[in-house]
């Protein structure tokens, strides 16, 4: 097999907020624009010394055999999308550099370039051609894009009026079928139904067997476990390590579960005027299968009038374990200025594979609907040994822990 | 096996390998002029009437004010058909320059996630432009012919005098395009210097007897330098059945020419990183 992408000391410096200090220091920037023109030099290198300057990535190495698909994990701000936008093109690095063969496709936002008068027609052919097709590649697959979006009744309306489902999948459709050496993709699974995705990571899948290099971003830690033959987990701008999917996503994850806390740190606003101050989860840590009290408190500043709350359990992966909905259990409610709401509750078993789970909550009162994301994790340990086997690594047990019975 | 790219922080792309990604993606440029074109007028009651309103309206009351109030020596002209080969390039020229010179800054979001050839944004801008212009030089010509003024010297001519006009608004669009992307202040600047432009070319005056004079002198000189007064003038010239101002008219296109290969040069030279500001 041969090497599909080379990268070698790469790295990539910005300068924090450097367009609003030039934004409002016109005269001055005129003034260096003047003087760096009248000696010769580079006006957009600015000579002066950049304390605010950081490395969003830095010294990165790596290689990539053709036909891998590769996933890149790491926390917000590890440099992910840097790396992904300086093997688009789409920025220059600052030093180092990225050898490839081919053409690199990137998907970096379903749907960029998509115009939203235009028809789902008319816009096949923009995004195709944004993404670097030729037209007549766009005709011959035209068939193929819209039945993969499924959108075949829709060709002719405005892309303003689709459902967001449909001009995901659109979009998604016509980044598929461009046939590149390399494929670029980042977030993209994030939206979209169940079914779509599905059929996202099939035609990944097809793409990569079709020996076509992909290169895979995501927080969706199960879609890289399903797809990836390789990871690559960046934190801080550099390369933590290469290697084995399970491995390296169990260590990405013990690395990064410190970020939510067992209890809320500081309140949390829910627009204007309402305000969680406590989430607690007793026990916790917990162990699996047992009963876990829950206690919110929410703080009204002016009057509200609470309609909907839900509280949303994530595992580690992001996937959607469950979620209580509480509309049918005292909601709605009325709150007065300067009241506060206590509501606590109990879950009768939560009978999870060990790991970190988070909690979040969705909310819809008088001036916000949304969710609060990652407010509080429960961390759940492993159920004491009922055979004498030992179980099998937490990875390979999906999320629910069931029992069952054999008939013998 | 497929080509190999290199992408370095200082690999110049050579002028070559440029054109040629240009050519590449040259159905790029084509969707792009189809969108603007299909999406500029959607919406709109009076549509593709709006690119014959405004220049017609302005030339309207430059008549009035220019007989009535003022007198400006149309040459012989009806006034209107004065104003109008004023006005209509004038107006192409305007928006060619002020549609480029936001390009970088209105896709944004197109330029900073996907890689094409930059210089395609404003190119197709300026481009888009071209299909207002031919309908109001098709309304110029009606005018024309029913005053009789029409001439056929307009056909091969236009084709010269268009050029001079979408080269002087593309190399200045392309170097306040990048321009823009630091200093916001440009947006502000560029309607103002395009209302300044106009009162320094001969739009709403004849610029035949400035010609006359000696070429030192201090006025002419300006002419001479701007591309559009050499466009403007050629027009009224062809009206009144005059000799076209070929002196004007030579220094304006190497002026036109000079503009655009500094715009495309330093357009070139900072596409790359002007994204990170974008």
């Amino acid at each position: 097999m041969s090497w599909a992408i080379q990268i070698e000391g790469l790295g990539k410096r910005y300068r924090r907020g450097a367009v609003q200090h030039l934004s409002n220091n016109f005269r001055e920037s005129l003034k260096n624009f003047a003087k760096a023109a009248l000696s010769g030099r580079h006006i957009f290198n600015s000579s002066k010394t950049d304390s605010s300057a950081f490395w969003a990535i830095r010294d990165i190495n790596l290689n990539i055999q053709q036909g891998e698909v590769v996933g890149v994990i790491g926390q917000n701000g590890a440099g992910k999308s840097t790396l992904l936008k300086i093997l688009s093109r789409i920025t220059p690095p600052t030093c180092g550099l990225v050898r490839y063969r081919g053409r690199v496709a990137s998907l970096l936002e379903v749907g960029t370039g998509f115009h939203r008068e235009l028809t789902g027609y008319e816009n096949i052919y923009l995004n195709g051609a944004i993404l670097g097709m030729r037209r007549a590649e766009i005709s011959r697959k035209m068939d193929e894009i819209v039945n993969f979006a499924g959108v075949e009744k829709f060709l002719d309306t405005p892309v303003k009026f689709y459902s967001s489902g449909m001009y995901v999948r659109l979009a998604f459709a016509v980044a598929a079928h461009l046939e590149s050496e390399v494929l670029v993709i980042d977030e993209v699974l994030a939206v979209g139904d169940a079914e779509f995705q599905k059929k996202c990571l099939g035609k990944i899948h097809e793409v990569s067997s079709g020996g076509r290099t992909v290169l895979f971003v995501s927080h969706n830690m199960s879609a890289v476990q399903a797809l990836c033959s390789k990871v690559v987990c960046l934190q801080k701008g550099a390369v933590l390590g290469v290697g084995d999917t399970d491995e390296w996503i169990a260590k990405y994850l013990a690395s990064s579960q410190q970020t939510v806390a067992r209890r809320l740190a500081s309140p949390v606003r829910m627009g204007e005027t309402l305000e969680l101050i406590r989430f607690d989860l007793t026990p916790n840590p917990a162990e699996s299968g047992a009963r876990i009290s829950f206690s919110l408190e929410l703080f009204a500043h002016q009057a509200n009038r609470l309609s909907e709350m839900t509280i949303l359990i994530y595992s580690s992966l992001e996937v959607l374990v469950a979620i209580l909905d509480f509309r049918s259990s005292g909601l709605p409610v009325s709150l007065a200025a300067g009241q506060t709401w206590k509501m606590d509750g109990l879950i009768k078993s939560l009978p999870v594979v060990e790991g970190e789970y988070k909690f979040s909550l969705y909310v819809s009162c008088s001036d916000f609907t949304g969710e609060l994301p990652d407010l509080v994790a429960l961390n759940v340990g492993s159920q004491k040994s009922r055979g004498s086997h030992v179980p099998y690594p937490s990875v390979h047990r999906g999320v629910i822990e069931l029992e069952f019975a054999v008939n013998s | 096996m497929p080509t190999e790219t290199t992408i370095s922080a200082d690999a110049r792309i050579r002028f070559g390998q440029y054109v040629r990604d240009l050519w590449n993606y040259r159905d790029l440029f084509r969707a792009l002029v189809e969108r603007d074109l299909k999406v500029r007028y959607k919406q709109t009651v009076l549509g593709i009437i709006w690119v014959i309103l405004v220049p017609l309206s302005l030339a309207g009351v430059f008549s009035v004010i220019f007989t009535r109030v003022v007198t400006i020596d149309t040459q012989r002209l009806p006034p209107l058909l004065f104003f109008l080969a004023g006005s209509i390039p004038w107006m192409c020229f305007a928006n060619g320059l002020s549609q480029s010179a936001n390009s970088m800054e209105s896709n944004a979001g197109l330029l900073s996630k996907i890689y094409f050839p930059r210089l395609i944004i404003p190119g197709a801008m300026i481009l888009g432009t071209v299909v207002d212009f031919v309908i109001g030089w098709v309304f110029f010509n009606i005018m024309a012919a029913i005053w009789g003024h029409w001439t056929w010297l307009f056909i091969p001519f236009t084709a010269i005098l268009l050029v001079i006009q979408l080269a002087t608004a593309m190399g200045i669009g392309l170097i306040f395009a990048i321009l823009n992307a630091q200093y916001r202040d440009i947006r502000y600047a560029v309607p103002f210097l395009i209302q300044l432009g106009m009162w320094i070319s001969p739009v709403v005056w004849p610029a035949k007897r400035l010609l006359a004079t000696r070429l030192g002198s201090d006025l002419v000189f300006f002419l001479y330098l701007n591309p559009m007064a050499g466009v403007i003038e050629s027009y009224r010239a062809l009206l009144i059945g005059d000799y076209l101002p070929y002196r004007l008219l030579a220094s304006n296109f190497i002026a036109a020419f000079l503009l655009l290969v500094g715009g495309i040069v330093f357009f070139k030279k900072r596409e790359q990183k002007i994204i990170d500001l974008l």
